[in-house]
């Protein structure tokens, strides 16, 4: 399924502008060096409030997923659980995925779509699968 | 401060299921009026009420007017997702232990049916904007969506199969059929949960809980004063919360371990109890992999193999394990907590009728909410001490 549109708020911002540079952005926290998902904003290692955005590298690997069949498309989406190699967590969509061919920690990479001008969304795609919709 | 021990001496089960019309607020006051009748009280008798709404809202303090309640000495608003009426119950338990309330209401209700729309558009949630917008623009919408991918974990680490978490939908209907307030009375087989349709691989429709309209009300008071009211005293022996805060990243248990895992044992030591203790088990049953997870983390089973677990013939009227004999969220009612609850209540009482477990004196109750992010805990015994 396409992604579907989203906006922006205060808080996802600065996220929403990584995205729409190609970056997805994690948290880096300047006390302890731990990594965070985008959305946090007190440190789960220490506790600190001091986290700069960080452009995540972009591999993945996947954690678990599910499949739907939404009416009147052709395909299964497949939603997912992927860990960053930084370690956060994220979760959205696996672009052109078959199901049968999903395995616990294979290797994803990020990418990013969009619906018309909204923002970007970052979606999942399987490492060295090159094709486009 | 004193320290009196508390009981439930009311219940109050409202008209449930696509029932239209009224607003969550007017089930809420029938649902009070029905449980202060059910203790023999007046609601003049009432001096504690503690409110909570589902996900269509409306259940407010204001309540309280709606029923004339005058001079409360505890009126609260409480959310705490899936574990909220257990969270109640604590609450109702440690006024009344306090001498703060002497007789406490505890009430849910929800009216997410409407009449031209199917159950899955109500818990569907579509905010286009900010964090929630953001995965929900990636597809992943709601409860369903989070739960299959729960599930899915405990299968690769576990092994765990679709048919397995049949076992649980085939035997908690069978105890359905025996349950004239249960929405759903006709038997399933395996087979049936099998064909049924995918809500979200790996979950079946047959693995997904019911949405109802609908209200539960509970009254809690000391045990001294239950002892001397209408209906059998159902004592508050142990309880406790678990809110697990998880990080989301790198070796997060998501899937793999639930709160239950520590609100289980503690409420249990309040109560001085072993699991082994159990004689009825009421498991909050959003989906049957909730049921399963929670089977493992109180300890009924080992880590890991609530799949051969439930698969096993412990389940059903048949079997050993008497879990969720009114049908659970799967099959009777959605009420959240109180659904679990409520059934916990009746068996407590031994008012189960043709589906009354024989051995009934201690109940463990659940409450899950999030994607087993809250979760509470409550023991329940027909004696004072256990």
């Amino acid at each position: 399924m396409p992604v579907g549109p989203v906006g922006r708020d205060e808080p996802s911002a600065p996220f929403f502008d990584g995205s729409a540079r190609g970056e997805f952005l994690i948290r880096r926290c300047q006390t302890c060096a731990s990594a965070s998902e985008p959305q946090v904003t007190t440190c789960a290692s220490c506790s600190g409030i001091d986290l700069a955005w960080e452009p995540a590298c972009g591999r993945a690997r996947l954690v678990s997923w599910a499949v739907t069949q939404n009416v009147g498309e052709e395909r299964p989406t497949v939603l997912a659980i992927a860990e960053l190699e930084e370690g956060p967590w994220w979760w959205s969509q696996i672009a052109d995925a078959d199901p049968e061919a999903l395995d616990v920690n294979i290797a994803l990479h990020i990418e990013f779509d969009r619906s018309g001008d909204s923002e970007s969304v970052p979606i999942f795609r399987i490492a060295g699968d090159h094709t486009r919709r | 401060m004193n320290s009196r021990s508390a009981a439930i001496t009311g219940l109050g089960i409202t008209e449930m299921g696509r029932v239209y019309g009224l607003a969550p607020a007017e089930f809420a006051a029938d649902a009070v009026r029905r449980a202060v009748d059910d203790a023999g009280l007046s609601l003049t008798d009432i001096d504690g009420l503690l409110v909570s709404s589902g996900i269509s809202g409306g259940v407010s303090l204001s309540l309280q007017r709606t029923l004339q309640l005058k001079d409360l000495s505890l009126l609260i608003e409480m959310q705490a997702y899936g574990s909220t009426a257990g969270a109640m119950i604590q609450t109702a338990a440690m006024s009344v232990g306090a001498g703060m309330a002497e007789t406490v209401a505890c009430v849910f209700a929800d009216a997410p049916l409407q009449p031209q729309a199917g159950a899955g558009t109500a818990y569907s949630s579509a905010k286009p904007s900010g964090w929630d917008g953001l995965v929900g623009a990636a597809g992943i919408r709601g409860a369903n969506h989070m739960y299959a991918l729960a599930t899915r974990r405990h299968m690769l680490r576990y092994g765990t199969t679709s048919e397995q978490l049949g076992h649980i939908a085939v035997a908690q209907r069978q105890w359905a059929t025996m349950n004239p307030l249960a929405q759903m009375r006709d038997s399933i087989t395996l087979a049936d949960h099998q064909k049924s349709r995918w809500i979200a691989d790996p979950l079946h429709l047959l693995d997904c809980c019911l949405v109802s309209n609908g209200g539960v009300a509970v009254i809690v008071t000391s045990a001294e004063r239950a002892a001397a009211l209408r209906q059998p005293a159902v004592h508050v022996l142990g309880w406790a919360q678990s809110h697990r805060g998880n990080f989301r990243l790198r070796d997060d248990d998501f899937g793999l371990v639930s709160p239950a895992v520590r609100s289980g044992p503690a409420a249990l030591d309040m109560a001085g109890l072993k699991v082994e203790d159990v004689d009825v088990v009421q498991l909050y049953d959003c989906y049957t992999f909730t049921v399963l997870l929670s089977l493992e983390d109180y300890g009924f089973c080992k880590k890991g193999e609530g799949g051969e677990y439930v698969a096993s013939g412990v389940l059903g009227p048949e079997g050993p394990l008497k879990l969720n004999t009114g049908g659970g969220q799967l099959s009777s009612y959605y009420m959240w907590g109180m659904t679990p609850l409520s059934e916990a209540i009746i068996q407590v009482r031994g008012q189960g009728g043709t589906r009354q477990s024989s051995h009934h004196d201690v109940a463990l109750v659940s409450g899950n909410g999030g994607v087993f992010d809250h979760h509470s805990t409550l023991i329940l015994g027909s004696r004072s001490v256990a």
